[in-house]
């Protein structure tokens, strides 16, 4: 599944904050690599999160930066940003500088609408199209809605339709709208609300966008702390201890407890899990389930044991 | 815990006092929803509630049990969702609403505007359109100024806004600024020429320049379109200053307090406290936090206490217990319970430092902890279970 998403040219990464949608598109860039693509990962962010991530020691920031071989990674900056794009249209990068950095004329582009996201999806286009990057991961700001936010070429486009501008969003649009180029992955955990959201995510976006939602990716899915023949043993164990009938020696009990805590997050998300599939399979979503990593399982690092999570098949 | 114990104790004497409630931060993705927690525990001790929402997730009408919810306050059935809390309820009533930022704009600009013909003429511009749907930040400040109306309309006792999980808890405090930034003074004279007075004014002129430069940029239908805009809007920036003001000055009375949601992540716990310092430089000092699905009790002295178990005494116990013969099978298991119990206990640990690095930094006493509970916390009755454990710890 994901080599074939691997051979697009543009995926856009969303999420709710909290359901680790960072880690995950790190992870992705880097199997992408491993796998041969030519990937840049850029992110939108006050503070990137790929640096620690991805180990970019302090040093991602606008320009793109080679972490790992084939691996690059870059913070857009939206102030550069817009430099970038005012430039296109007025005759020299000084007078785009001036009208940028200008006190009013900033708070203007600040702070009108679609302008900031417009000059960052800009900018991703235009990275796109630099040969060193094959693939461009997307980590979409989890401020914000990311259905508002991929909305805004079209918008814009329909808005000014003449003029400079209004080409490049139309533009713009068409390259998100077309699932050759572009595939918008889904970040989600097994609970409720996130659940809830990606299935109403979906349905958005093929409404509003145009876009369908390539694949889901279910995170932090908590395994079964025993396999299915040790199961019904623990169940059974775990009703003895907890009737009082039986007092077990040692820290058995407590054991036991751990044990059952467990079978029952693990049935909980798996009912998540089915929930997901039920909703979206029918519309060729594809699934990819994250097991959770516990902190003892982290040896070789969070965002390479995701990348080595990623392309086992799923269990059910 | 009974509802009269709730309505004796200090801690809920000073929620009886409260008026209204902001729930924000980053760490409420998938876990319980404070807000609605609280909003229930409120009607609980008697007192009339409606909660906010701007989510367009749903997640309050999820954990009211509902599928939607309106855009206007609606009463919850608290009856139909359980006969005994709605007892317990007496004559407290919960309401919720699920804020429509475009409809809500439009409610306000109709409300400050000096007649019918200035409505229609921002109404109809293409600007205004795209700047009720797609300004970022525009939620908050829909929201904050519904936190107000519905404050000032006397017809609730407490008023409890839940604002969606954002990565940066700041986006709430500092989006809806970012609208009256737009419609600032400055910008909009810049665009306006009839401003600037005497000879010289006119000949410098900034304005035709810059109009003419982002004629290239965004075309010229579209310049004049937002001549337009700041042309029309000139008559409800008035009262929109005046209403940001009012809105600030409940955000800072003592009498509203904020909640700021996290988890048990150093990163989310420093983005909670950044948060906190930002409120507390506002003037803003009622502000708790609440520390969502903390994970606590397991450690390894529990094991050690309880002096460790033989694979031969375990082989024995669940021969007498359970229906396993195999003893191979046994031993796996015995294995796979302790190296999952170790999981557990880290992931404890994990949780307590970042807990503890929350509280070095903005003190105990201000931490309430929820557990990770077993299930999610998705209906009216999990959710009375967390109002109870936020109010025995005094949140």
């Amino acid at each position: 599944m994901l080599s074939r998403l691997f051979q697009r040219r543009l995926i856009f990464v969303t999420g709710k904050g909290g359901v680790g949608k960072s880690s995950v598109t790190a992870a992705m860039g880097l199997l992408a690599s491993q796998q041969g693509r030519r990937v840049l990962v850029c992110e939108m962010d006050v503070f990137s999160a790929m640096d620690p991530l991805l180990g970019g020691g302090g040093r991602v920031g606008h320009e793109p930066l080679e972490v790992s071989p084939g691996l690059s990674v870059c913070n857009i900056d939206r102030s550069q940003a817009l430099v970038t794009l005012v430039s296109r249209f007025v005759p020299s990068r000084r007078i785009s500088r001036t009208l940028v950095t200008n006190k009013v004329t900033r708070l203007f582009f600040e702070t009108a609408p679609g302008v900031g996201v417009l000059s960052l999806l800009h900018q991703v286009r235009r990275l796109m199209h630099e040969p060193e990057h094959e693939l461009i991961l997307v980590d979409l700001p989890s401020t914000g809605h990311a259905i508002t936010f991929l909305r805004v070429p079209e918008v814009l486009h329909k808005m000014l339709r003449k003029g400079g501008v209004a080409e490049m969003a139309g533009r713009l649009a068409q390259d998100l709208r077309d699932p050759e180029v572009t595939a918008l992955v889904v970040v989600s955990l097994p609970e409720e609300m996130p659940v809830n959201e990606t299935i109403e995510l979906h349905q958005v976006a093929r409404e509003k966008l145009g876009m369908s939602t390539e694949l889901v990716i279910v995170n932090m899915v908590r395994p079964s702390p025993v396999s299915a023949q040790q199961r019904e043993a623990l169940e059974f164990l775990a009703e003895r201890v907890e009737r009082g009938g039986v007092q077990p020696p040692g820290g058995v009990a407590r054991l036991v407890e751990g044990g059952e805590i467990g079978l029952g997050w693990n049935k909980q998300d798996r009912r998540y899990v089915e929930r997901l599939h039920s909703a979206l399979q029918e519309h060729g979503v594809h699934f990819v389930e994250v097991p959770y990593v516990y902190e003892t399982d982290r040896e070789q690092g969070l965002v390479q044991r995701i990348a080595q999570l990623l392309q086992q098949p799923v269990a059910s | 815990m009974s509802t009269s114990q709730h309505r004796d104790s200090p801690i809920a004497r000073l929620l009886a006092r409260r008026r209204g409630l902001v729930c924000c931060g980053s760490g409420g993705v998938g876990g319980p929803p404070p807000a609605a927690a609280r909003a229930l525990q409120a009607a609980l001790a008697g007192r009339r509630v409606v909660v906010i929402t701007i989510d367009p997730a749903k997640r309050l009408a999820n954990s009211l049990g509902l599928e939607t919810l309106a855009d206007q306050p609606q009463r919850i059935d608290l009856a139909a969702l359980d006969p005994s809390i709605a007892e317990q309820a007496g004559q407290g009533e919960l309401w919720a609403m699920m804020l429509d930022v475009k409809a809500g704009f439009d409610d306000l600009v109709r409300r400050m505007a000096p007649d019918a013909g200035a409505v229609k003429r921002i109404m109809d511009n293409r600007v205004y359109r795209l700047l009720s749907t797609a300004l970022h930040g525009m939620h908050e400040y829909v929201a904050t100024q519904k936190l107000f109306e519905l404050h000032s309309s006397g017809d609730f006792d407490l008023v409890v806004l839940d604002t969606p999980p954002t990565k940066n808890a700041l986006d709430f405090l500092e989006a809806p600024g970012l609208l009256s930034r737009f419609l600032d003074r400055r910008v909009i004279r810049f665009f306006l020429p009839a401003d600037s007075k005497g000879l010289l004014g006119r000949i410098l002129q900034p304005v035709v320049v810059v109009q003419r430069l982002l004629a290239r940029i965004l075309g010229e239908q579209f310049t004049r379109d937002l001549v337009e805009f700041f042309d029309a809007v000139q008559t409800i920036i008035e009262p929109f200053q005046q209403r940001g003001e009012m809105v600030e000055f409940i955000l800072q009375d003592p009498l509203t307090s904020f909640i700021i949601v996290t988890s048990p992540d150093t990163r989310r716990a420093d983005e909670a406290f950044y948060f906190h310092e930002k409120l507390t430089a506002l003037g803003q000092a009622e502000v708790s936090f609440v520390v969502n699905r903390v994970c606590t009790g397991f450690s390894q002295e529990h094991i050690d206490e309880a002096g460790q178990i033989s694979a031969a005494d375990f082989e024995r116990l669940v021969a007498a217990m359970a229906p396993i013969t195999d003893a191979q099978g046994t031993r796996q298991l015995l294995q796979l319970l302790q190296a999952h119990y170790g999981r557990l206990i880290d992931l404890a640990g994990r949780d307590l430092q970042g807990v503890r690095h929350l509280s070095d930094r903005v003190g105990r006493r201000l931490l309430h902890l929820v557990p990770l509970f077993r299930e999610d916390v998705h209906d009216i009755r999990q959710l009375r279970r967390l109002g109870d454990h936020l109010v025995e710890q005094g949140a």
